[in-house]
This record gives C-alpha cells, sequence and structure tokens, in this order.
C-alpha cells in the first residue's frame, strides 16, 4: 500500500494543496519515517487495542470495525447454517443411495457449486429472485432492532444463500465420502445385525461419527467463508468489515485495511479454538487435559 | 524405468476415469482457445460500436454485445489467456516458494522449522481474497503483481505438504545413505528427498489452479485486478452488473466460462489426485 500511486496525504488535502502542507500532514501521520518504524508502532498500537485512525473519516478503525463487524458475522454464520442445512441431507441421502439418480444429482450440484464464483451466483439471485420475480431485496441490510425481524431475514436471504452455496456444495461431498466411510465399519454391521432400523443406523452409527472430519472442514474453510464474505458484501451492498475493506482500498485508507486484515483473521483464529473444542462434544475420545 | 511407468500408470487411471477426462477435455478446448485467439475470435475485443450496443446474442454476435457494442464472445476468447496465464502462472510460483519454505522446514528442522511453519501458520489465518487483496494494495495494479496476489495465500499449502512429505522422506535408508557417503544437505534435498515428495505436491498444485483463478477474478470482479478495456472475466461480469436487467447476459456469460474454467481445472484435479495419490481424497 506504501508503493501505490495515490498518496494519502494528497487524498486528504487535495489535489491543490501546497508542498509544505502536504510534508506537514505526512508528518503528523508518521507517514515520513521508514516503514519498520511505522510497523513497530502499528504493533505497539495493537497490543493496547488501537487500530489507528482512519485517514479519510479521521474516525478510530477499531469502532468503525465493531459496527460493522456484527453484519459480516451475521452473514458468515447465517450462510454457514444455510450450507449445513443443505449438506447434511443431500451428503446422507447420496450415501445411502449410492449410485442412484439422486446420488448423481446431489454431487453434479455439488461440483457446479464448489466450481461456481460466489459474485456471479450473487449476480444471478438479484437478477432472479429481485428483479425478475420481486421475492426478496436485491441491496442492503436490515437491523433487527431498527427494521424489525422479517425484514433482516429478507434481506438476508439472497447474501445468505449466495454465500452458503458453495460451502454447502464442499460439505455435502465430504459428508457423502465420510459417511460412505463409517457406513462400511464394523459396528454399522453389527447395529444391522441387532435388527436396529436403517433411519436409526445411519443418524446414531453412521452420521454421528462422520460428524467429525466435517466439523474440522467447517472450521478450515471459515477463512474461505470469511473472504467470500468480503466480495458478497460488495454485490449486495451490505455494511460489513469486507466491504470496508474493498472501500479503504479505493481511498489508500491503508489503516483500515490494515485493521479488516487483522480482524478477520482474530475471527478466523477464534473459530477454529472453538472447533478445536467442539471436538470433546462430539467425540467422546478427544479429551483436552 | 520405475519413473515411466508410475506416469503410464497414472495416465492409465486418468482415462479411466470419465470425471478426469470430462476436465482435462474442458481444460485442453479452453487452452486451444487462448491460443488461437487472434485467429478464431471474429472481432478485435476491444473495437467500439456504440451503434450495436447491449445487443442480445444473435447471428452475428453469438453472445451479444456489450454496453460499448463490443463483441462479448472475442473478449470471452481473449480473456481465456488472461485466466490460464494468471491460473497456471499464480500455481507456478506458489508452489516453487511452498516447496523452497517447506522443504527447507523439514529438512533442516529446529528453529528454521519453527520459524517458517509459524509464520505459515500466521499467512493460513487470512482469507485468500483479503489476503490477496491487501498485497494487491502493497504491490499495485497490474497483471504481474496479480500473479503474485494469488500465489501468495496458496504458499503455505504447498509448504505444509512438502514438508511432512520431506519429514517421512528424511529417515528412509537411502537418505541416510547418501548423508552417510558425505552428499551435501542441498544435493540430498534436490536428488533424493525432493523427487521423491513431489505427488502430492503436483496433486495439490492442480487443484489450486482453480482457487487462483477465482481469487484473481473475485479482484477483478472487485476492481483491483485487471483494469479495463483488458478483456477480463472478471472485470467483465462486474461491468455488466450495472445493466442487469436490460443485459443480463453481459454478466451471466462471464460467469459461466470462469465456472468452466473452475470445474475442468476441479475435474482434473480429482482424478489426479485420485490416481497418484488415493490417501489424499477428501
Amino acid at each position: 500500500m506504501h508503493v501505490t500511486p495515490g498518496d494519502p496525504a494528497l487524498i486528504m488535502l487535495g489535489a491543490g494543496a501546497r508542498a509544505e502542507d502536504l510534508q506537514a500532514l505526512r508528518h503528523n501521520l508518521g507517514l515520513d519515517q521508514p516503514i519498520y518504524v511505522q510497523y513497530g508502532r502499528f504493533l505497539s498500537n495493537i497490543l493496547r487495542g488501537d487500530l489507528g485512525e482512519s485517514i479519510v473519516s479521521k474516525r478510530p478503525v477499531l469502532s468503525a470495525l465493531l459496527q460493522r463487524l456484527p453484519v459480516t458475522l451475521v452473514l458468515t454464520i447465517s450462510s454457514l447454517i444455510i450450507a449445513v442445512l443443505l449438506a447434511l441431507p443431500l451428503g446422507t441421502l447420496s450415501a445411502i443411495r449410492r449410485a442412484s439418480i439422486l446420488d448423481y444429482g446431489s454431487m453434479s450440484f455439488a461440483l457446479l457449486g464448489v466450481s461456481a464464483p460466489v459474485f456471479w451466483v450473487g449476480v444471478i439471485f438479484i437478477f432472479i429472485f429481485s428483479f425478475k420475480l420481486s421475492w426478496f431485496p436485491g441491496s442492503g441490510y436490515a437491523s433487527i432492532s431498527g427494521d424489525g425481524f422479517a425484514a433482516f431475514i429478507r434481506h438476508l436471504i439472497l447474501p445468505g444463500f449466495a454465500l452458503g452455496l458453495g460451502m454447502a456444495a464442499l460439505l455435502a461431498r465430504i459428508t457423502r465420502s465420510t459417511l460412505l466411510d463409517v457406513l462400511g465399519e464394523d459396528y454399522v454391521r453389527t447395529a444391522r445385525a441387532k435388527g436396529l432400523r436403517e433411519g436409526l443406523v445411519v443418524m446414531r452409527h453412521g452420521l454421528r461419527n462422520a460428524l467429525l472430519p466435517l466439523v474440522t472442514v467447517l472450521g478450515l474453510q471459515f477463512a474461505a467463508l470469511m473472504g467470500g464474505a468480503v466480495v458478497t458484501e460488495t454485490v449486495f451492498a451490505l455494511p460489513g468489515v469486507g466491504r470496508f475493506a474493498v472501500y479503504g482500498m479505493q481511498s489508500h485508507d491503508f489503516p483500515v485495511v490494515q485493521g479488516v486484515v487483522l480482524v478477520v483473521a482474530v475471527v478466523v483464529v477464534a473459530v477454529n479454538v472453538l472447533v478445536d473444542i467442539s471436538y470433546v462434544a462430539l467425540d467422546p475420545r478427544v479429551k483436552y487435559n | 524405468m520405475r519413473k515411466q511407468s508410475l506416469i503410464a500408470e497414472t495416465l492409465r487411471k486418468l482415462c479411466r476415469n470419465k470425471g478426469a477426462m470430462t476436465g482435462i477435455v474442458i481444460i485442453a478446448m479452453l487452452l486451444l482457445t487462448a491460443m488461437l485467439a487472434p485467429i478464431i475470435a471474429p472481432s478485435d475485443p476491444n473495437a467500439i460500436d456504440l451503434g450495436n450496443r447491449l445487443l442480445t446474442p444473435c447471428a452475428t454476435h453469438l453472445f451479444g454485445t456489450d454496453q460499448f457494442g463490443r463483441d462479448i464472445l472475442s473478449r470471452i476468447i481473449y480473456g481465456s489467456q488472461i485466466s490460464l496465464a494468471v491460473g497456471f502462472s499464480a500455481v507456478a510460483v506458489g508452489l516453487l516458494l511452498g516447496v523452497l519454505i517447506g522443504s527447507s522446514a523439514g529438512y533442516y528442522g529446529g528453529i528454521v522449522d519453527h520459524f517458517l511453519m509459524r509464520t505459515m501458520d500466521t499467512l493460513y489465518a487470512f482469507p485468500a481474497v483479503l489476503l490477496a487483496l491487501a498485497i494487491m494494495g502493497i504491490l499495485g495494479q497490474g497483471l504481474l503483481n496479480l500473479v503474485l496476489a494469488a500465489a501468495i495465500p496458496s504458499i503455505p499449502g504447498f509448504a505444509r505438504v512438502t514438508r511432512s512429505t520431506v519429514l517421512a522422506q528424511r529417515e528412509t535408508v537411502y537418505v541416510e545413505a547418501a548423508r552417510a557417503y558425505g552428499a551435501s544437505s542441498r544435493r540430498i534435498v534436490w536428488k533424493y528427498v525432493l523427487p521423491n515428495s513431489i505427488a502430492p505436491v503436483i496433486v495439490m498444485g492442480a487443484l489450486r489452479i482453480s482457487t487462483a483463478i477465482l481469487v484473481a477474478s473475485s479482484l477483478s470482479f472487485l476492481g483491483f485486478g485487471i483494469q479495463p478495456p483488458t478483456p477480463e472475466w472478471g472485470a467483465m461480469l462486474s461491468a455488466g452488473r450495472g445493466f442487469i436487467v436490460r443485459a443480463p447476459h453481459l454478466s451471466i456469460i462471464p460467469g459461466l466460462f470462469i465456472m468452466l474454467v473452475v470445474l475442468g481445472f476441479n475435474l482434473a484435479g480429482d482424478g489426479l489426485r485420485d490416481a497418484l495419490d488415493p490417501r489424499l481424497r477428501g
């Protein structure tokens, strides 16, 4: 960002600014110091919870980020819920009806879903469900407190599905392959041999044991989901941290971009810690001291 | 002799895999399209014809025209050059750096391993698109920088896979023998360790091409990758959004081609993985 054409001081003061004013502003912002000095100061500020000030709005980056983070989290969590709700039945049906039309159909969907770019899916959804059918709004965000629960859900459905579709496709493929492995195990044969109904065998013995790799992938893919949120927020004009980063890039507001990258990384690490903790609940053999 | 039989066996397995063959055919057709672009494109991809703006697909313009009257088919054909070039080069750069880092970490161990792999772990925490976006911010726009921005997020994956296979190779008898007769570390890594660790890296490379193409087209879609008027599929889709009601084909067609190229590499990558290293099956 330091070597990109576009000087933050020039952006703030405008094209007609005098050279000495520009120099004074660069000095005030610390932009005239060597990169390593700027970086050292940035690190020490982070430790004190200070992510700096936006060059354009002059507001603290942290408070602006915290204001936008809930939108991104709501989007990613809802897309995760949508992905799991689509993937578990699809993957399970594919596994128990292996080599059937249903299996081929859902796995073809999964393959296309993994390959379709999220911004394209978003644009197509807006075209069909917003412009053509007028079922859902194609842009903007509605908060529960300000606009009510119904408006909140209506605004969330299209971006949630657009972002969740790729994840659903990936999870459906993994559910199918792990469930196929698990259903070939001895204890599943034993469960069937003692006369347990097929539904119970799949739910209690199959799916329960297939959940662990699924949750692992979910944790690993969370970073990709946050990345997808950057694009989805831009497509659907959602005021989240991803769109904030894009705005920061456009206006050469580097404290904003640094702040977004940092906060998103912290969220990704936190989710992976939660995934690790969830192993204990999912698999009684896992214990942490 | 052994190397030849491994390649023959891999090819045989690939030919038997319908999905892989579909993927290879898609990639081959797109490669041909990219190479023959100047011959097969019906017109100049940047030729403006304001009298024929926003035409829907018809006999003279098979994919219609855009807001400047440019032929979309020609722009799609030339756009394939960029998508494939960025995908292949980004993976080549990511693979090279990842293998270098992973093999150094795996072979030398200790503090080198610790430092390199913790750096890779840190990179893993950043979403690829966001990391690439920040890298474009640091490097500035341009094709070469786009390749680097799409390559850097893939380095940790290559480094991890290389490290794990090198760790296993390090303990083998033939590496011990090479060490015993006084071969240098560099010779051992290049001559004995890496050639025997490369299969999973190649599989990962094939699978990462689609990710690199998606990251690069996402950046162009956001306005930070390839700049207009260069025909790039992500940028074309983004420009078409403004005309979604009147001319939806402006957004639909470039997106279909991004999906097609990604699908091709996903299918071929899955097939290669099954043929070379079934243990990696996800």
